[in-house]
């Protein structure tokens, strides 16, 4: 598998009043194309800021990001936007589907800023299916349950076909039934579709469904290791 | 797509969005109904003086095309000049006087000479001027007091009799005897006005060149200009006062579409963190404000224009003497300013909103 995302010396600081944090120590790794890469680290980390820096939601302050041939340490704002637009997928705790819209126009949301028409989308019927929420499209999130919402904002995410889907304790407000079905999603998204996977969590009980587990704590990346097959 | 979001947005909001579309109606309402009526009036009063058949009418230097406006300066001598010059069939003196008791009412004390220069009143009942306090007035004043023949309305604080009621549009709309002018204001011989009527109209200018050398002070002006010069920009004062009306009514759309769009941008910080993180740029961002702008606008000009019409209707029904001209180009204008203000306003909010940091509007609460 060809490498897909690469972090060189990645520092990111920051200053929260007076104080100046300094959320990533020098971080180096590599994300091949089809992996499924889980993070994982106690609160405050820096798994957030990572998977921010690496999205291109944020600049590092040391160091650079590679996806492909791109660096986005170089990148103006609207090269930014255009690669979260074009080549990133971001699904967060909260869901943030846009509340005043269904979750069909949610997704359709997304494929309006990728620039896909309108017409038939046969994967995207296919991620519909394999989410099952193909019947859940004309209702508001406020209509739907957690699980639900979740899998909606899966959707969108894969929506543009990105190469990197980014997400960031998708589980942290589901119960233990949806957050398994949230995880298995996952999986089959990543086999079934090839899709690239960065998983951000603070519970050690998913990563079984990554290949890989990178460890951070206090900024640093303390060790990356292969998941065995459960 | 974005059609979707935007009617999404205006009608998750459906009080803030109400308020808006109601703020920039007002806005429109509030244009039109001013600069109609204050239009209406003075092409009302244009076409009435213009409707007395005259040719020239001659004032004192520095009076004012607005007749209520005039003071009563001219000596009734002049009279007797003004017919002697060659060209000149009929000179008619005229005391104006203001009666404000019910509205703004423009009052002609006119003589015998007036009926030379319009012609004569078409009469709808009675006949004219008896007694020093009749009044003669006009059918639409007439319908709008519901005053018949034989009332006795008071008028500048006299009690007159209405002795006849008489087809509109010849100067004023209410008529008392000349004399009876000159001894309530105490200006015995002097009078506001002459209309002159020509015994061919075609030599206007050179009558008016013949006036011009024996007063060279004086004003002369020839009154097939008349309305259309009160509809025109002279009216400097008038002008003024639509302009400061406007510039008040585009204040209050652009404060209004301000605080809307920048509670909405507040409130939808998360929202925009969102579609920026989907990768949505600042321009779909701005444009979105926009769009959000000008469907209220679009949808408060609508709501003022029809405002505007069902009030000038309503005026005009309940005062038969008001006239609200609402014209075509002003709605145009109403229409464009409100657009403006609503582009002033949204402005900031829509500017801000796409700066906004994605990953702290995504962790706004």
């Amino acid at each position: 598998m060809a490498n897909l995302l690469e972090a060189i010396h990645l520092g990111k600081k920051y200053k929260l009043g007076k104080m100046e944090i300094e959320a990533l120590r020098d971080i180096n790794l590599t994300i091949r194309e089809g992996e499924f890469v889980a993070v994982v680290g106690p609160s405050g980390c820096g798994k957030s800021t990572l998977l921010h820096v690496l999205g291109g939601m944020s600049r590092p302050t040391l160091g650079k990001v590679l996806i492909g041939d791109q660096n986005l340490s170089e990148m103006t704002d609207r090269q930014l936007t255009e690669l979260r637009r074009n080549r990133i997928g971001f699904v967060f705790q909260r869901f943030n589907l846009l509340p005043t819209l269904t979750g069909g126009d949610n997704i359709e949301v997304a494929r309006h800023l990728h620039g896909v028409g309108n017409g038939p989308d046969r994967r995207g019927n296919e991620i519909l299916e394999l989410l099952m929420i193909r019947n859940k499209m004309a209702h508001k999130p406020s209509e739907l349950s957690g699980g639900e919402q979740q899998r909606v904002a899966i959707a969108r995410a894969v929506a543009g076909r990105p190469s990197i889907l980014l997400a960031d304790e998708p589980t942290g407000n589901l119960d233990s039934k949806n957050s398994l079905i949230v995880m298995n999603m996952f999986r089959e998204l990543n086999r079934q579709f090839g899709q690239t996977i960065i998983l951000i969590t603070h519970n050690a009980e998913l990563v079984p469904y990554a290949d890989r587990v990178i460890e951070m704590r206090d900024g640093s990346i303390v060790s990356q290791n292969a998941v065995a097959e459960g | 797509m974005k059609s979707k979001i935007v009617r999404a947005g205006l009608s998750a909001r459906p009080v803030r969005t109400s308020v808006s579309i109601l703020a920039v109606a007002l806005e429109v309402t509030l244009i039109l109904t001013i600069v109609g009526l204050t239009n209406g009036i003075t092409t009302e009063m244009g076409k009435r003086t213009e409707g007395v058949g005259a040719d020239i009418m001659f004032q004192s230097p520095n009076s004012s095309l607005l007749l209520a406006l005039s003071n009563s300066t001219l000596p009734i001598a002049f009279g007797d000049k003004l017919r002697e010059i060659e060209g000149v069939k009929a000179v008619a003196p005229i005391q104006l006087q203001v009666n404000s008791s019910a509205g703004l009412e423009v009052i002609y004390g006119i003589d015998s000479t007036f009926d030379e220069i319009t012609g004569g009143f078409t009469w709808y009942k009675g006949g004219s001027f008896t007694a020093p306090y009749d009044v003669i007035v006009d059918d639409i004043y007439a319908r709008s007091k519901n005053i018949h023949v034989g009332d006795e309305p008071e008028i500048l604080n006299h009690k007159f009799r209405v002795v006849g009621i008489v087809e509109h549009g010849k100067g004023a709309r209410l008529y008392i005897p000349l004399a009876t002018a000159h001894e309530m204001t105490g200006a015995a011989n002097r009078v506001s006005l002459f209309y002159v009527k020509l015994n061919n109209p075609n030599q206007l200018d050179d009558v008016m060149k013949r006036m011009n050398d024996a007063f060279p002070t004086y004003r002369t002006f020839p009154m097939k200009d008349y309305a259309k010069l009160m509809m025109g920009s002279n009216k400097t004062a008038l002008d003024a006062f639509i302009q400061t009306v406007v510039f008040i009514s585009v204040c209050v759309g652009v404060l209004v579409i301000f605080l809307s769009m920048y509670t909405t941008i507040t409130e939808r910080t998360r929202e925009i963190g969102i579609l920026r993180s989907m990768g949505g740029s600042k321009q779909f961002i701005v444009s979105l404000i926009f769009q959000e702008t000008a469907v209220v606008c679009l949808l408060g000009i609508f709501i003022g224009i029809l405002a505007s019409l069902a009030i000038a209707h309503a005026v005009t029904a309940i005062f038969p003497t008001l006239l609200v001209l609402i014209t075509l180009g002003w709605i145009a204008k109403s229409a464009l300013l409100a657009l403006f203000s609503g582009f002033i306003g949204s402005l900031y909010p829509s500017l801000k909103a796409a700066a906004q940091d994605p990953v702290d509007a995504l962790a706004y609460e």
